[in-house]
């Protein structure tokens, strides 16, 4: 990699914090502290160690459970905080943002919190004049621009805030869960505008407990756990981290093609669970999809299986179960079988999903959890040419009803 | 300390829009708007003159509420300023948390705020010396200068307060506790001259008092003592120059106190 690609060098960075048993000194301390130099004992130490790079135009994750040091990380990158050890060096203008809407003042109308952010960003006053109308213009807020913006529903103000980051344009931006606010329509505008940003090579770092948001977005991964780097490099970090965590056994490098799951507890009815469509290299909305499950029946035939996909965002979009087949009731006999669900063509759009899988006694009785064990994703659907409406992921089912005349003509 | 004070000029602009965001967000939603800030100084010219002028006969080389509103001027000057520069970065520690920007552009905003007071408090003076036939000195020209006094005193104990509260919020609750007493250790109802020789030394200290003092010789022709006031504005000028060092010092581990 060539030098001066590096927009960010971060080097052996560590922080530590005082617990606020140690906080509480007495007076002799209190001179001391405020005429010495400062001597942290009782310290929490939220980073350890601390070393990455960014090159222009790439877009980095850092990944790690709630209290990994994430939080602590990125202050530091905004220069909220210092690292106690450590030297972080830019090359370009970055601009964190901490949250969607930082600094913005109810009483103050979207106008003037725009005018005013903007310069807490270090943008002087007539630049970010010159950028208001574009800014306002993104957001889609209209005429509310000169209203408080305590009178703004939510879905506004986030608009207005995030369209005021994409006003920003800085050489690197750093987000911080931002994609798991606003609606769904909202978090697409968000990764067009993020995607916008690499192309025109700006360097992005995202931060995130919830990997899946970034999958398709990132060049290089940075796992943080205990306030060390755990595991650096491409996706395949993101992979590892999802396979590490409880519930999550999704299978990333197979999106667009069949993914499996095999189940490693001992003794579960559940063994292993793939989806696939037959004689396809990716899967497409217009044919039917595959669910096989490989089940060990060591309970009797009062068993059933029930199927729960949702969209990535976690909303359950439909439940099935060989209870409620649609060739009648599924009887599951005793011993080891595969047992095959076909979900009919037409009815996903273009998307990524989640399957879980519920193991039930008579029909009530919860005998195993499977929950979100697969991930998978489906094309557009070949189907329904020239019919964007359908094919732009604005809802996850788009399925083709009977029409007609009422009254035939 | 040069580069971060350049950089604090940089964005100079945006302490022009903190203030005005203060003032906005402070007569939103009133029917008086900015009439409001007339009514605290109304108030206490009243006040004060009923008190002192009628009821105990304070005597003054000058109309008695020409002379109190002068003092008036230069203690609320000082006493709102050290509050609000005081309490600056605990209200705004959203911002603090979230968005990295020159902290000392916070406090100073608050002068700026203090100005715009200054101004009506002026306009109000200037009616008064009118109205009472006591006209408007050359020595108006000073002015300017007395202000920034007034402000480098206020700020050389509000920008301590401001980066000591982060640590030790006891002073949230102190501040207010002093200030409210020490309207009475300053000459702003009563002459100097009434103090007792054996507690001049207080006010010669006295930064707030040299401050009024100077007003008082501005607008009403009063004593000043040259010597006196360059050895406590001197003074004031060392504790805030050491106060700026400490809060640089300190900024980049304010977000970690909070």
């Amino acid at each position: 990699m060539q030098q001066q690609d590096v927009v960010l060098e971060v080097k052996n960075v560590s922080k530590g914090f005082l617990l606020s048993e140690a906080l509480r000194t007495n007076l002799k301390e209190v001179l001391t502290g405020i005429f010495g130099s400062r001597q942290p004992d009782k310290t929490f130490h939220a980073l350890q160690d601390i070393s990455f790079e960014l090159s222009k135009g790439e877009v980095l994750g850092i990944i790690g459970k709630n209290g990994a040091g994430k939080s602590t990380l990125l202050k530091i990158l905004s220069g909220i905080t210092l690292p106690d050890k450590g030297e972080i060096n830019f090359y370009g203008r970055p601009v964190s943002i901490l949250d969607v809407g930082a600094g913005f003042h109810p009483e103050l109308s979207g106008v003037e919190n725009i005018l005013m952010v903007g310069q807490l960003y270090g943008i002087n006053r007539k630049a970010m004049q010159a950028k208001v109308e574009e800014i306002v213009r993104i957001s889609g807020i209209g005429k509310f621009a000169y209203e408080p913006v305590k009178n703004y529903s939510s879905g506004m103000y986030v608009r207005l805030a995030f369209s005021l980051v994409i006003g920003l344009d800085a050489d690197i931006m750093i987000f911080d869960e931002v994609l798991g606010v606003g609606d769904a329509d909202f978090q697409l505008t968000v990764m067009e505008h993020i995607k916008r940003m690499i192309e025109r090579k700006r360097s992005i770092i995202i931060v995130t407990h919830n990997p899946r948001d970034i999958v398709n977005l990132c060049d290089k991964v940075v796992e943080i756990e205990g306030g060390k780097v755990k595991a650096a490099g491409g996706t395949e970090v993101l992979q590892a981290y999802l396979d590490a965590t409880v519930d999550n056994h999704v299978s990333l490098k197979q999106i667009y093609n069949e993914a499996s799951f095999d189940n490693p507890t001992q003794g579960s009815i559940i063994q292993r669970v793939s989806i696939a469509q037959n004689g396809e290299a990716e899967m497409y909305g217009d044919t039917p999809i595959d669910v096989s499950l490989s089940i060990s029946n060591t309970v009797g035939p009062d068993l059933s299986f029930a199927l729960r996909i949702t969209d990535i965002r976690g909303n359950a979009l439909l439940s099935t179960g060989t209870d409620i087949g649609s060739n009648g009731r599924l009887e599951i006999k005793q011993g080891e079988h595969t047992v095959l669900c076909t979900i009919p063509a037409d009815l996903f759009s273009h998307g990524t999903y989640l399957l879980s899988v519920f193991v039930l006694k008579g029909g009530e009785q919860l005998l195993e959890r499977h929950k979100s064990i697969l991930q998978f994703s489906v094309g557009r659907n070949r189907n329904f040419p020239n019919t964007t409406l359908y094919n732009g992921s604005q809802t996850s089912l788009v399925v083709p009803f009977a029409w007609g005349y009422k009254n035939a003509p | 300390m040069a580069s971060y004070l350049q950089e604090v000029w940089q964005s100079r602009v945006l302490a022009l829009t903190f203030a005005l965001r203060d003032l906005k967000i402070q007569y939103a939603q009133t029917f008086l708007g900015l009439l409001w800030s007339l009514v605290q100084p109304l108030t206490g010219l009243l006040i004060y003159t009923f008190f002192f002028q009628r009821l105990i006969h304070i005597e003054v080389d000058a109309p008695y509420p020409v002379f109190v509103f002068t003092g008036i001027m230069g203690w609320h000057g000082f006493s709102a300023l050290v509050v609000q520069s005081g309490a600056v970065l605990m209200n705004n520690q959203q911002l603090i948390r979230k968005i990295h920007f020159p902290r000392l552009i916070l406090p100073l905003s608050k002068m700026l705020a203090g100005l715009i007071e200054f101004g009506i408090y002026l306009a109000l003076l200037l009616v008064l010396l009118l109205a009472t036939g006591y006209g408007i000195s050359w020595k108006i020209i000073f002015l300017p200068f007395v202000f920034i006094i007034s402000s480098i005193v206020a700020l050389s104990i509000g920008i301590w307060l401001s980066a000591l509260t982060i640590r030790f919020r006891d002073f949230h609750h102190i501040v207010p506790y002093l200030i409210g007493f020490g309207i009475w250790f300053t000459p702003v109802f009563y002459p100097t001259t009434l103090i007792p020789q054996q507690y001049n030394w207080v006010y010669y200290l006295h930064p707030v008092a040299n401050v009024i003092a100077l007003y008082r010789w501005i607008f009403i022709n009063g004593q000043v003592d040259v010597a006196q006031c360059a050895v406590s504005f001197v003074l004031a000028f060392i504790v805030f120059i050491a106060g700026l060092k400490y809060f640089i010092k300190n900024e980049k581990y304010i977000a970690d106190y909070l």
